[in-house]
């Protein structure tokens, strides 16, 4: 479970985070009711501004996957994001092309793409991490 | 207790300087030791420099704040043309002394570009009762503070309750602010080993923090109950009260300074 920042991407960094919190929790990874750590926790540890990790935290607030209270901090939502089908595809072929552009700058093939792809799920499946 | 000479301070901080100065020796080999073993780690090429950084630092800094404590009551003493000594003027010391190493080391710590999904709190690094003493300590204190000003005897001895008041709050707030930043400090890079290390080492710092601050706030207990029992069944009271503030409380602090307790893991939790 941790949160690493690409300097050079271009990518910018409250995407960044929301994009691998939303992956975990979306992965089965960081199950309901899991404490976030605090905004200014988090900033201090990737050296960010505070209004960085909050705008990140606002934002899987507003796609609810986390909640958000006074005194208990930000937890990991337990209803499942209320995606429709073509919501759930369109996230889908923006991941898919996003490895798939990745796969090309490092010069690999469709399938050996393909195949890391598999192996990471036989890994995660032997390690026993939940998806949904 | 009286309030110290100002002028003696400068010829206190030199001796806590020379303190300073001499305790950096190399750390030896039993306290890092003791140091993992009270947080379930294991001494390894990675850890080991992290732990005695650590400790390099904080020996230092709270032997040379209970240096300079010690020696400003008893210059205070020979001013008086006596030898003294008073505990509470070392626990002051050595919480001082914690404070200021808490400082450096948060200056120590560089932020990294990834950081561990893992709420930092004291419920993590501290056991219940450590949890629950500094806030306890402190309400008794304001409670006893509280009931003796409304006593005759009390009513007489505002300024030294108004002391014992201010020392608690000013510590407690101290106390929490150096809590929080210790929880705040960022991680080091590193291998999960690393990590685990630094978790053990925050756990240390709020243990000695905690463990300071309350033993200070239970000598302001003392002194209130002291208070309160003046006049009253004063000498029934005096030989527990003598033996609390000699025994007990520094037996007490001592314990919860070096109380073992594993943090949990990232997957524990």
């Amino acid at each position: 479970m941790i949160i690493e920042l690409d300097p050079d991407s271009p990518t910018p960094p409250y995407e960044q985070i929301r994009g691998q919190i939303a992956a975990m929790i979306r992965s089965g990874a960081l199950p309901a009711k899991t404490r976030l750590p605090t905004i200014r926790q988090l900033a201090a540890d990737l050296g960010l501004a505070v209004n960085t990790v909050a705008r990140s935290y606002r934002e899987l607030e507003a796609a609810r996957l986390v909640v958000t209270r006074v005194r208990h901090g930000t937890t990991v939502a337990e209803r499942k994001p209320d995606l429709s089908r073509t919501e759930v595809l369109a996230t889908l072929d923006t991941a898919a092309r996003a490895y798939r552009a990745a796969a090309r700058e490092l010069g690999v093939s469709l399938d050996e793409a393909v195949h890391a792809l598999r192996q990471v799920d036989r890994d995660d499946t032997r390690d026993g991490v939940t998806r949904d | 207790m009286t309030m110290p000479d100002p002028m003696l301070a400068p010829l206190a901080l030199a001796v806590a300087l020379l303190v300073f100065v001499f305790a950096d020796m190399p750390v030896a080999r039993h306290r890092v030791t003791r140091l993992a073993a009270r947080h379930g780690l294991t001494v390894t090429v990675d850890s080991g420099p992290q732990l005695i950084a650590y400790l390099v630092v904080t020996r230092r800094w709270r032997a040379a704040g209970a240096a300079f404590g010690c020696t400003l009551y008893a210059l205070q003493g020979l001013a008086e043309q006596r030898l003294a000594f008073s505990i509470v003027y070392a626990v002051a010391g050595w919480f001082a002394g914690a404070l200021l190493a808490e400082v450096r080391l948060a200056h120590r710590t560089s932020p990294r570009p990834a950081a561990l999904l893992v709420r930092r709190t004291s419920e993590r690094y501290l056991p219940p009762p450590l949890r629950a003493a500094l806030p306890l300590s402190v309400a008794t204190c304001l409670a006893l503070a509280a009931i003796t000003v409304t006593t005759p005897a009390g009513s007489q001895a505002g300024a030294r309750v108004a002391l014992w008041t201010g020392t608690a709050v000013l510590v407690s707030v101290l106390a929490w602010v150096a809590r929080r930043r210790v929880l705040l400090r960022p991680q080091p890079p590193g291998p999960p080993e690393v990590l685990a290390t630094d978790d053990a080492i925050r756990s240390r710092s709020l243990h000695a923090l905690t463990a300071s601050a309350t033993t200070l706030m239970l000598y302001c207990v003392l002194d209130e109950l002291a208070r309160l029992s003046a006049g009253q069944a004063s000498e029934a009271l005096a030989v527990p009260l003598v033996v609390a503030g000699l025994v007990v409380v520094p037996l007490a602090g001592w314990r919860m300074a070096t109380s073992p307790w594993r943090v949990p893991t990232a997957a524990a939790q």
